[in-house]
């Protein structure tokens, strides 16, 4: 499937206007990431630098107003490689007040950013426990172990989550079939040799 | 399983909503104690036109307010040379660009012929907002020339529509003109866009126009909105420089508990009990149809209140607690339905055993009392009082109680009103559930069990008041006269009273069934 016919040009104009007037009625982290991101994926990187900042905004006046954002910060902040030491500051702290398997993948994925992979395998494992079939936690998963040099489960791990949605997300889906590739190519040579 | 925990993730997504909601009303509740804050969200821009006529001059003042929001994403173009901060040359820029903005989307018209408004004067603050942040305020007065005479005028504000907001516009005259017709409204509902009607809050005004007619009356001295602009050259010194990032504000306080919205969350927690009890499929049916049959007495029914209250509080706090702590082991989910299930066959058992237990007694009594043995309404039966023994102090019931033998009714054991009430609150309700899972989440477990209990006495107070309506109802039943002339008599009694108990418990069964049947056949219990 991967193998298959390039991928179709990204039409980032449209997806740009539609995220713009999204965020425009309602200016939530959601959109506003999104938006971020593909001015990003469109090289409009100034623009793109201008929308976290604005997530940034918007999480302080989500806590003023009593609501708890620190679960999605910890994986926008891991995600896009800010604050790295805030991140996971806050990834432990949501994790330690409600273990589950989300908390758990977003500290496991923090702790991966930061270069703490035995920790991050740990943790990651308790994101697996249930079996969620969710692409972004096994991509996640998948990439511990490739860092864990477990290339096996890597790419085990790593083609459930693009099995599962090959779109999972506009920062990594490409690097997911990236890693997958990569690792196919290290497999065979191992066997041929 | 993905799905499952997707509805777990969406619950916990829906107990913050609920939170923030609750903490809503406390802003709300608090009067508005901080004067710049912005009701209908921290993301919404106003806008606010306000229309004064004369005998030969239209005025406009055009107040834009940007809550936090759009004031950050509208800074960088505030501050041209991108230092994080605002100076006077960048604000004067800024100023005249956003007053030309204004100017080109006000379309006035007047007797039809577009005409000119006239820049008079303009102001830019920056109030502070919520979260230390600033928010944008720009006041912008215009004027147009007139003939003095009739005129129909139109004024539109064509800014952009997308921005969510609060748009109003107020038209007023000065002493020397006067509205002869008008679509909008002389008083101001916002204050200028610093105060906003709480009343209007879920539907807020939308308006972004206006079709008037005046006639010019003798000249006579300033307009208010004239005076006003007389007077407002000096702009306030606050306020008027900004910070990209705003000063740190304090943001814990307002995290505190207050009295009165602890008060306020209890009486809310409570209508929602009560609401949720009224809502179809509850156990109020179960509840009815067992009174119905049974000589219930407030007493009774005070203790299965008491009952359904006592075991739903702990059901939905012990299936917070397995949720948040043991949802590696435990799927909540599965577990919710198990306890429907298991609501459902107890509520069975019950009616079985009633319906068994009454047809015997109910037969058997036929039998004893067959014919000659003429009952008057109002007839004590002595040999039945003796059996009533367990009722004492309940007096003035039992004058209808006595009339029913004893057997038929079925005695009120404290184990099956137990059995009822503990059924009755067995299925945690998901609103209930979810304001503990949020309250444990935030750390306030205590207030979330106190709020829990509150919505479980608002639950409790609705199912056992509406057993009692049944109860008072039946009773009432039994006194009509209509049902006794009607020959719908047995033994001297009205026979569908007679046969009501038999057939009250039918009604537990079926209605144990159809939960026991719904919570097994939802999915996710077996696939």
């Amino acid at each position: 499937m991967a193998a298959g016919a390039p991928p179709p040009p990204p039409h980032f104009a449209e997806a740009i206007e539609f995220y713009e007037t999204a965020v425009e009625i309602s200016p939530t982290v959601e959109y506003v990431v999104a938006l971020g991101d593909v001015y990003a994926a469109a090289g409009r990187e100034q623009d793109a630098e201008e929308q976290y900042e604005l997530v940034d905004v918007i999480a302080r006046l989500a806590e003023a107003n009593g609501v708890d954002t620190d679960l999605e910060m910890a994986l926008f902040k891991a995600d896009h490689g800010r604050n790295l030491g805030d991140a996971l500051a806050e990834a432990r702290a949501v994790y330690a007040r409600r273990p589950g398997v989300h908390t758990a993948d977003v500290l496991a994925w923090t702790l991966y950013q930061s270069g703490e992979y035995d920790e991050a395998s740990r943790m990651v494992q308790e994101a697996l426990q249930l079996g969620t079939k969710d692409a972004l936690i096994l991509f996640h998963a998948g990439m511990i172990a490739h860092a864990n040099s477990d290339y096996a489960t890597a790419l085990d791990l790593l083609q459930q989550a693009v099995d599962t949605n090959p779109h999972f997300s506009l920062l990594f889906a490409e690097m997911a079939q990236e890693t997958l590739a990569q690792g196919r190519a290290l497999t065979e040579g191992g066997t041929n040799g | 399983m993905a799905r499952l925990l997707a509805l777990s993730r969406l619950q916990l997504m829906a107990a913050g909503a609920v939170v923030a909601l609750l903490l809503a009303f406390v802003t709300l509740g608090a009067g508005a104690q901080d004067a710049q804050a912005h009701p209908l969200g921290n993301f919404t821009v106003n806008r606010y036109v306000l229309v004064e006529v004369d005998a030969d001059e239209i005025y406009v003042l055009y107040v834009l307010d940007m809550a936090e929001i759009p004031t950050f994403q509208e800074f960088d173009s505030v501050d041209a040379d991108a230092n994080g901060s605002v100076d006077s040359s960048e604000r004067d820029a800024y100023l005249a660009r956003a007053i030309a903005r204004i100017d080109e989307s006000l379309s006035l018209t007047v007797g039809g012929a577009a005409v000119d408004l006239q820049r008079v004067s303009s102001n830019l603050t920056f109030p502070p907002g919520e979260a230390g942040l600033d928010t944008l305020r720009i006041e912008g007065y215009f004027r147009a020339e007139v003939e003095p005479g009739a005129h129909d005028v139109m004024l539109v504000d064509t800014s952009d529509t997308n921005r969510p907001g609060w748009r109003e516009v107020v038209v007023t005259s000065a002493e020397s003109a006067r509205l002869t017709a008008t679509d909008a409204p002389a008083r101001d509902r916002s204050q200028r866009l610093t105060r906003y009607d709480e009343s209007l809050l879920s539907s807020p005004l939308s308006t972004s126009g206006a079709n008037f007619s005046f006639q010019s009356l003798e000249r006579a001295g300033e307009t208010s909105l004239e005076a006003e602009i007389g007077s407002a050259s000096e702009p306030a010194e606050t306020a008027e420089t900004a910070n990209r990032l705003g000063g740190f504000g304090s943001l814990i306080g307002e995290k505190d508990l207050t009295f009165g919205f602890v008060v306020l969350a209890l009486l809310l927690a409570a209508g929602w009990g009560a609401m949720h009890a009224l809502g179809p499929g509850h156990g109020k049916t179960i509840v009815a149809a067992y009174l119905v049959g049974s000589r219930a007495t407030a007493r009774h029914a005070a203790f299965l209140g008491l009952t359904v209250t006592v075991t739903h509080t702990a059901v939905v706090f012990a299936l917070g607690l397995v949720t948040l702590y043991l949802s590696a082991f435990i799927l909540p989910e599965t577990l919710f339905l198990w306890l429907g299930v298991a609501s459902g066959a107890m509520v069975v058992l019950l009616g079985s055993a009633l319906v068994f237990g009454r047809a015997r007694t109910f037969l058997g009594l036929r039998h004893d009392h067959s014919g000659d043995h003429p009952h008057d309404h109002g007839h004590s039966h002595g040999e039945h009082d003796h059996h009533d023994h367990s009722h004492d102090g309940m007096s003035e019931e039992e004058h209808v109680r006595s009339h029913l033998p004893p057997g038929v009714e079925g005695p009120i054991t404290l184990r099956s009103l137990l059995a009822l009430g503990v059924s009755g609150g067995l299925i945690p309700c998901p609103s209930a559930l979810l304001v503990m899972l949020a309250s444990i989440t935030l750390g306030r477990v205590a207030f979330g069990l106190v709020l829990v209990t509150a919505f479980s006495i608002g639950l409790a107070g609705v199912l056992t008041g509406v057993g009692l309506l049944v109860l008072y109802g039946r009773r009432h039943l039994q006194g009509m006269r209509i049902v006794q002339r009607a020959g719908l008599m047995l033994e001297g009694r009205p026979w569908v009273l007679q046969a009501l108990p038999v057939i009250a418990p039918v009604g537990v069964i079926i209605a144990g069934s159809i939960i026991t049947y719904d919570a097994l056949t939802r999915p996710g219990l077996f696939g």
